[in-house]
């Protein structure tokens, strides 16, 4: 006697298989994930090796650097501890540089991005030939900065320049100095700023002109006037852009270097009765930005340990202004999408 | 002229059209500007006032290209001329033979940088980018991330530790340090060229793939094809950027054999003390000529790429 044979209960062949186009699959998706590692790392592999070698290396040894005393040449760089940072906070330079810096910050941000908006409506008109005044106001942004800062120097010269020629004309009898006086040195920087002011104005545009339509219309039922029409549908279906040109225009702000050098070095060469003085930092260290002085400490004074100190400190700031900056847009800036 | 919205080039479209045809005429009456001229009446008002403004934008070129053509004596004439009286060559004759600038030589090498971001600096980019927007690895949020922090880094925080690596490998007095870069990509670059591959279906490849194609095929004849017109947009800019750098040059390029356009004419400024401000502005004009050249030649492009870019996060 026996049990009848009590086979396994047979696995009915379709599951089976199921099993096994299951077991392949995930191999395959294994097989597919590895692949695609793979071919990634390929594709990105130069952003990689320049992200290691040129960035996060450099990053940690400016760092590094920051708390030893070398001169970019003599190995191994010599420990000093908080030293450089200790320096930082008598140096009557940092304190400049820093207070030129932040005036520049708070007044050219929020100056390019009222002209560039105010701009952008005035030519989101669509009446004739509104394309050339468009072109007009973009084409001074393809002037090299080196090539603005000397023109406005020229332009603004206090010995014959253009712009006091016509304030004389105009009947006034003492002219500014413009880019040779402390005091107006950054004011009249700001003007070249301006005038290159074509990308903020575009990205405003481009906004502008995608805002629907009928929000508009739908306002207007409201019986919205031009101020609520603008506060309440164009300024928060623009807030991408204006976001994005915020960012953009700190990052400039913050690493103005370029206009601030030829300035001061075209403006005492060109009114050259202003003799010498041709400092970098423009006239009485008026126009000396932070970056402007961690170019003199880097790269005149090869002081690499102090200059990375200075370094440190600024990327502290800017990295702690980007993220507050990025956290806040979740809450102001409206993705339409 | 820059036209009105050139179509929105976003992530759901990747077509840059190259002229207004009826089609854009259609979606500007949908996504038409809320200010319109008002009354027939006012609308003089309104070009006064447009007038009012693009006069400060253009006078300063205008007085940079007549005042190269000074001579120069009229050049420093107070009051100021306001028309040049004699047109004349002398202000370029006395930078082309002046030993003291070789504009050629500058020209060669600002060239020479150009090319090297623009050709190599975006095809790199563009692969990179392929990387991001169309493998899907592990990691890859992660190090896409890294793109935007070295975007947003001030180039101060890393500067001096690669100027002691530069040195260390002979590169100084080369134009290597402001070549070689390049070739690990340009964030900006990157970034843009990526929003664009993420706008082109993911089917398209899974066909390709299905014939048989490695990504390296698909790269190249599927998804470039349909890049062109923005690749041409991120040669342009990076072109612009390249073309205005002048920090990097002066850390880096320390013999006058390899001095830059720019660079140029900021020692030719520094060292002659107050130089004769008629070469000055003739070699500012020539340095001038060659972006405003691009934008007269492809602003319809250039203005429609800085549209596009304006998205972040």
């Amino acid at each position: 006697m026996g049990l009848p044979a009590n086979p396994a209960k047979p696995v009915p062949p379709g599951k089976s298989g199921q099993l096994r186009a299951q077991l392949r699959e995930v191999r395959q998706k294994g097989s597919q994930a590895r692949r695609n590692l793979r071919n990634g790392l390929l594709f990105t592999a130069p952003w990689l090796v320049g992200l290691l070698v040129l960035q996060a290396y450099p990053l940690l040894a400016t760092v590094y650097y920051s708390f030893t005393n070398f001169d970019g040449l003599q190995f191994p760089p010599r420990w000093v501890g908080l030293t450089n940072y200790q320096n930082m906070i008598h140096d009557p330079y940092v304190k400049l540089a820093a207070s030129n810096t932040v005036w520049w910050v708070v007044t050219s941000v929020p100056l390019s991005l009222v002209v560039g908006l105010l701009l952008a409506l005035i030519l989101n008109q669509r009446i004739p030939v509104i394309g050339a005044f468009r072109s007009i106001v973009y084409v001074p942004s393809m002037v090299p900065l080196a090539g603005a800062a000397i023109i406005f120097a020229w332009i603004f010269n206090p010995a014959g320049g253009p712009v006091n020629a016509l304030l004389a004309a105009a009947g006034l009898t003492r002219q500014p100095n413009w880019f040779l006086d402390a005091n107006l040195s950054k004011p009249a920087l700001l003007l070249i700023t301006v005038w290159q002011i074509g990308p903020t104005m575009i990205i405003f545009l481009a906004a502008l002109q995608n805002v629907p339509k009928d929000l508009y219309e739908a306002c207007e039922l409201d019986g919205g006037g031009r101020w609520p029409k603008f506060t309440r549908v164009t300024l928060p279906l623009i807030t991408p852009a204006v976001f994005f040109n915020l960012v953009l225009n700190l990052i400039w702000a913050f690493s103005i270097f370029t206009q601030a050098m030829f300035i001061s070095a075209s403006s005492a060469s060109i009114s050259s009765a202003s003799g010498v003085g041709a400092a970098i930092g423009g006239q009485q260290n008026s126009l000396l930005f932070y970056g402007v002085y961690l170019y003199e400490v880097l790269f005149q004074d090869f002081d690499f340990g102090y200059g990375s100190a200075l370094a440190v400190a600024l990327t502290v700031v800017v990295a702690a202004i980007t993220v507050a900056l990025f956290r806040s847009a979740k809450r102001w800036v409206f993705y339409n999408d | 002229m820059i036209e009105d919205s050139t179509p929105e080039l976003s992530r759901q479209s990747v077509i840059v059209e190259d002229d207004s045809g009826t089609e854009q005429g259609k979606k500007n009456e949908l996504a038409g500007a809320p200010y319109r001229g008002g009354p027939a009446s006012h609308r003089w008002l309104i070009y006064l006032a447009l007038i009012g403004i693009a006069i400060p934008f253009l006078f300063p070129i205008y007085w940079l290209t007549t005042g190269a053509f000074k001579t120069p004596s009229t050049i420093v004439d107070v009051p100021p001329a306001w028309w040049p009286v004699h047109w004349v060559l002398t202000n370029f004759r006395v930078i082309f033979n002046s030993g003291a600038v070789d504009i050629p030589r500058y020209a060669w090498n600002t060239l020479l940088m150009c090319l090297a971001w623009v050709v190599a600096g975006t095809a790199v980019s563009a692969l990179i980018a392929y990387g991001f927007a169309r493998i899907e690895f592990l990691g890859r949020q992660v190090l896409f991330s890294t793109v935007i922090i070295v975007l947003i880094l001030p180039y101060w925080a890393t500067i001096a530790p690669q100027y002691v690596l530069f040195h260390s490998l002979g590169w100084l007095n080369s134009l290597a340090p402001v070549t070689a870069p390049a070739l690990t990509g340009v964030p900006f670059s990157i970034f843009l060229l990526r929003e664009f591959m993420r706008g082109i279906p993911l089917e398209v490849s899974e066909a390709a793939r299905l014939d048989g194609a490695n990504e390296m095929q698909i790269f190249l004849f599927v998804i470039l094809p349909q890049l062109t017109p923005v690749l041409i947009v991120t040669a342009l800019f990076q072109f612009a950027d390249t073309y205005n750098s002048f920090f990097l040059p002066l850390v880096y390029l320390t013999s006058p054999a390899n001095y830059t356009l720019s660079l140029g004419i900021y020692q030719f400024i520094q060292l002659h003390g107050a130089p004769d401000t008629g070469a000055m502005v003739a070699y500012t004009l020539l340095l001038s000529v060659p972006l405003l050249f691009v934008f007269v030649v492809a602003q319809k492009r250039l203005t429609s790429g800085v549209k596009i870019s304006g998205r972040l996060g």
